[in-house]
């Protein structure tokens, strides 16, 4: 399911992300799990929910691939090394942006959790449209994460505390950009 | 600083006056008003003309994106100082006093310089900040539908916004304002086209 360069230099990005606190990694799931995924979420129903002063976006429930994806021992084993925590809860939430869609600094919850996960299934998506997923830390730095379809970014918030989903204008059009967010709370 | 060497001869009328000021307390969804052909045309034009020649940097959070100007309390622009001087001057001061029934501070305005151009918007805010009274607008573009950057106000259930109930449309010497109190939500629609949004916006303050 995992692209077979990343399982054989675990070490490396760890290093990587224990020295910038953000890892960034392209082309992540294999063709064959990526094209199951795309073939779900072409079919998905999407729900429009929103709160003003905080969100507007639509949620989907996981797929079955999806969840088959993140249950595996492949990618958990990942993920852990990665963030050198061998137990913890992971919380995931499917979420799809497209025109006028957004997130605001303040939706970040109070307590964010230790560790994000972001796997980014985007096709052919406009850079004009804005959209990116930008992280704060308060100081006016500001990590603007790419715009990459099968790309995963695990992002260790206490480098990272604030995070928005920039809005999404009208070079949009009917494009959506979908992307699954995971928690991971230590236990 | 008398108010008939800048204002249109329409709102000098004592009438107009309270008609306006029925018209800002009944309006929905919170207090507001919008007054067409505001200023002397010879006037709006030399402070469109000034605007243009100020300095004005891109902003970008994610609330908002657009660009602005610094203050133009510190304008080199005489056209633009003689404009925030005609604002604070105990005459217009007064004249927003007569409308709005709000207690302003004298001598004590935000103003600026406003940009928005294609993809540029405002998310829904309340602009509440100690001391803001009134926010205002002048608007020195004209805007289609098409275009976007319409001023939306928004309806609210217990001071937490829930739809657009109005919106103000541009229209180049449009004088708009309201009053800013825990329900004055309001944005500015994206900018969906290549024309350029222009206005000088700010807040005249509590007394």
């Amino acid at each position: 399911m995992i692209n077979r360069f990343y399982l054989q230099n675990q070490e490396l990005i760890q290093k990587q992300f224990f020295r910038e606190g953000i890892v960034v990694l392209f082309d992540i799931l294999t063709p064959e799990i990526l094209a199951k995924i795309k073939i779900e979420l072409s079919k998905t129903k999407w729900t429009k929910d929103h709160h003003i002063l905080t969100y507007s976006y639509s949620t989907a429930l996981l797929t079955p691939v999806i969840k088959h994806l993140i249950s595996s021992p492949e990618f958990q084993h990942l993920i852990f090394k990665i963030c050198q925590q061998k137990a913890s809860l992971f919380q995931f939430q499917l979420i799809s942006c497209t025109w006028k869609n957004y997130t605001l600094l303040h939706d970040s919850q109070s307590k964010p959790p230790k560790y994000e996960i972001i796997l980014d299934f985007t096709d052919d998506w406009d850079p004009k449209a804005g959209g990116f997923i930008t992280y704060t830390n308060g100081t006016g730095e500001y990590t603007k994460l790419p715009q990459h379809n099968n790309m995963l970014a695990v992002i260790n918030r206490k480098y990272h505390p604030h995070k928005f989903i920039q809005y999404c204008n009208h070079y949009a059009q009917e494009k959506q950009r979908m992307i699954l967010f995971g928690s991971i709370h230590p236990k | 600083m008398p108010l008939h060497h800048w204002l249109s001869p329409h709102y000098l009328n004592p009438k107009t006056i309270s008609t306006l000021k029925t018209k800002f307390h009944n309006a929905k969804p919170f207090l507001h008003l919008e007054l067409n052909n505001f200023f002397n045309s010879q006037k709006i034009k030399q402070i469109e003309q000034a605007l243009k020649t100020e300095s004005f940097e891109f902003k970008q959070a994610d609330l908002f994106q657009f660009s602005q100007t610094k203050d133009l309390i510190s304008t080199k622009n005489k056209v633009l100082q003689e404009f925030r001087a005609f604002l604070i001057s105990t005459e217009f001061i007064d004249f927003m006093e007569s409308i709005t029934c709000c207690k302003l501070k004298q001598k004590s305005i935000d103003l600026a310089g406003t940009l928005y151009k294609d993809t540029d918007f405002l998310l829904c805010h309340d602009d509440q900040l100690e001391g803001r009274k009134i926010a205002y607008f002048l608007y020195l573009s004209t805007m289609k539908k098409d275009d976007g950057g319409t001023l939306q106000l928004y309806n609210s259930i217990k001071n937490k916004p829930t739809q657009i109930q109005t919106t103000i449309t541009p229209h180049f010497n449009t004088f708009a304002f309201f009053q800013v109190s825990p329900k004055s939500f309001h944005s500015v629609e994206e900018v969906t086209s290549k024309k350029q949004r222009l206005a000088i916006s700010g807040w005249f303050h509590d007394k």
